[in-house]
């Protein structure tokens, strides 16, 4: 458990308003990121079916759909990435130096 | 035809489960019963004792509560990953979302996605604070700085009914599968299911649990993807000439490829995919194990490992869909009386297997069915030890023991409690026999989305949370979700036999979930009492530690 004086130590450091402030902005931003690109995808499907039922190409019997639905998944997954690949370093870098002041 | 009319109906929840017995216990009552396959039944037998051993190993290193329930935090953050993954990706997965696609196509691709999306969400809002709250449930980040013992009650509740629903769920659907691909007896599947639950989690705790976990996460990608590259070598590997054989034999032909009826409602597509995406992010066994890594870091690792895993095997199981309609629909020798087009031998659900022995023999059928049955287990297993968690840390330690409680003590009850689950599952398991029970899916999905994700994610995130709002949403949610779902078609109509449905949705996450969030608002905001300021006034410590992890229960078994 941490001391009240930690706590306050801590909130008023700038480096960790900065890990706060970039952690949500990254977390926030792919979480909409992603919940649009999905819904996108359901909204077209709910609201103009059509749209997905075009074919990739005039011979094929596969549909635009396919392609999309899998990015949904595939583009999600690579946010993760991004996401961890941000936080493991840079952040954690922050968070790193946020616990090492407290230590002063 | 029974599959599409069973799907219109109650199958969207079904995702996990329900479209194992949704169709497989009639097909198997005609008597389908498939003859004794030995090398299924060796294989099984391998994975049974080596995962036994693995057991023996662990129960030896699992002598204190940390290393019974969290394996110590010793886990890394692949192999966290990779039974996480496992936690997700049950037989019914594997068999029901290959059915969903073989008998709807590009429906089944969406409703695969759909239960992929709570995945990203988990890592981009959860993950990292759950690991730095939290030690041995979710309850202890809930309790963190409001009421313990009404935190924990609530908290064990809900969990408890989660994994209540899902076990019986998948214990109805074990003793099924096993009859069917085994020869087994019903009820002696269904024992012999929980009493190597039983001896997994009492003996070997949450290190056995994370192992049977990782292996059987191991054998059902790498027998999926031997599955999927067979078939695919049968198309040139390509995904168009596939697709265009599938299109020449189904009986829907092209609106296969496109969306098709199950998605065209939004108020019920809406519903589902809330309950799919935020459900996850309230299933108590999901959730314990982010306990079982060192830090923040390998908790956010495991996410990004589980994901890529979950979708691999997403999108592995629409090409086994579709493989199915291409080989398994052309071929008399899976349809019952020969007959193309009738009703395949064992249900829709047996599109997978029908499909692995079709390219593989009967060598990879073997295969495939003692992966089928290992994940059962596995899956079971990591049920039986969230909710003897909730049980033992929660109830009995906390609530009822107020903390004041030795280890051993806690262990003892935790072992109890394990046993007591798993002679209740066995007993349900048997009562439920044969019982159209795709509705309990939608309940443990509804609880977790509208009882236990939005008190979890209010407590994390939002200072002005008091104890009394968190209980009012909780139990709004609780009671909002069941109510609906009882009102729903899938019980209202299909179980109790009413003409009509009150609630005329399947899914009640787009009500119950918001009812929960706005009880618990509106009641925080109205209370003033001075346990309420107190509990904001806490926020702030609580708020560093979920970003720092500074003070964190620390891993203790390196």
């Amino acid at each position: 458990m941490s001391s009240t004086e930690d706590v306050d130590r801590i909130v008023a450091n700038p480096k960790f308003q900065q890990l706060v402030r970039t952690r949500s902005r990254i977390s926030w931003g792919m979480f909409f990121t992603v919940t649009t690109f999905y819904y996108l995808l359901m909204g077209t499907v709910a609201f103009n079916p059509e749209a997905l039922r075009a074919l990739i190409s005039p011979d094929s019997v596969v549909t635009i759909g396919w392609p999309l639905g899998a990015a949904v998944i595939v583009v999600s997954w690579l946010l993760t990435g991004l996401y961890i690949r941000k936080a493991n370093n840079d952040l954690e870098d922050l968070n790193d130096a946020v616990l090492k002041d407290l230590k002063k | 035809m029974n599959c599409v009319t069973q799907h219109k109906h109650l199958g969207l929840w079904a995702l996990l489960t329900a479209p194992l017995f949704a169709n497989a216990s009639p097909a198997m009552e005609a008597g389908t019963k498939q003859p004794l396959n030995m090398t299924a039944i060796a294989m099984f037998f391998v994975f049974v004792l080596s995962t036994l051993a693995i057991t023996y190993w662990a129960a030896r290193r699992s002598r204190s509560a940390s290393s019974f329930y969290t394996a110590g935090g010793g886990i890394s953050g692949f192999q966290n990953g990779l039974a996480v993954a496992g936690d997700y990706m049950s037989a019914a997965t594997l068999l029901g979302i290959t059915s969903l696609v073989y008998v709807r196509g590009y429906d089944g691709f969406l409703y695969a996605i759909s239960f992929f999306l709570g995945w990203p969400i988990l890592l981009f809002l959860m993950a990292e604070r759950l690991r730095n709250l939290g030690r041995f449930t979710f309850a202890d980040i809930i309790s963190y700085r409001l009421d313990p013992t009404l935190m924990r009650s609530m908290a064990a509740v809900g969990g408890l009914m989660v994994v209540f629903f899902y076990l019986i769920v998948q214990m109805v659907g074990a003793g099924e599968l096993i009859q069917l691909l085994f020869g087994l007896e019903y009820n002696v599947a269904v024992i012999v299911v929980g009493v190597l639950m039983m001896v997994y989690v009492t003996f070997g705790g949450m290190i056995a649990t994370t192992w049977v976990q990782i292996i059987k996460a191991s054998l059902l990608l790498m027998g999926g993807t031997i599955v999927a590259l067979l078939t695919l070598s049968h198309f040139d590997f390509n995904f168009g000439i596939l697709a265009a054989q599938a299109v020449s034999v189904h009986k829907s032909g092209a609106k296969i490829m496109g969306p098709g009826t199950l998605f065209a409602d939004p108020v019920s597509t809406l519903s589902l995919s809330l309950g799919a995406v935020f459900g996850l992010l309230g299933l108590p066994h999901i959730l314990m194990r982010f306990f079982t890594v060192p830090n923040a870091k390998a908790a956010r690792t495991s996410v990004f490992v589980a994901s890529g895993f979950v979708g691999y095997f997403f999108l592995l199981i629409c090409v086994l869909g579709l493989g199915g309609v291409a080989i398994v629909g052309t071929d008399p020798q899976y349809f019952v009386d020969g007959q193309l087009g009738g009703k395949l031998i064992g249900g829709n659900n047996m599109v997978a297997l029908h499909l692995a022995k079709a390219t593989g023999g009967n060598m990879l059928l073997g295969f495939l069915s003692a992966v089928a049955f290992a994940t059962i287990l596995a899956v079971v297993s990591g049920l039986a030890l969230a909710g003897a968690a909730a049980v033992s840390h929660d109830l009995y330690a906390n609530v009822w023991r107020k903390g004041r409680t030795t280890e051993a003590s806690e262990m003892r009850v935790s072992k109890i409690a394990t046993l007591c689950i798993g002679a209740v599952a066995i007993g349900l398991g048997i009562l439920f026999k044969g019982q159209n029970i795709a509705f309990l899916v939608a309940l443990a999905f509804g609880i977790a989305a509208s009882s236990n994700f939005p008190i979890l994610l209010l407590s994390m995130y939002w200072r002005g949370l008091t104890t009394r709002g968190a209980l009012a949403g909780g139990v709004a949610g609780l009671v909002s979700s069941v109510g609906l779902v009882i009102l729903s078609p899938a019980v209202w109509k299909m179980v109790l036999g009413n003409p009509t449905a009150i609630f005329p949705y399947d899914h009640p996450a787009l009500f119950s979930m918001p009812c929960a969030f706005l009880f618990a608002f509106v009641v925080s905001k109205l209370d003033n009492s001075a346990r309420g300021n107190a509990e904001r006034a806490k926020f702030e410590a609580q708020f560093v530690r979920s970003q720092t992890g500074l003070g964190a229960a620390e891993a203790s078994d390196h």
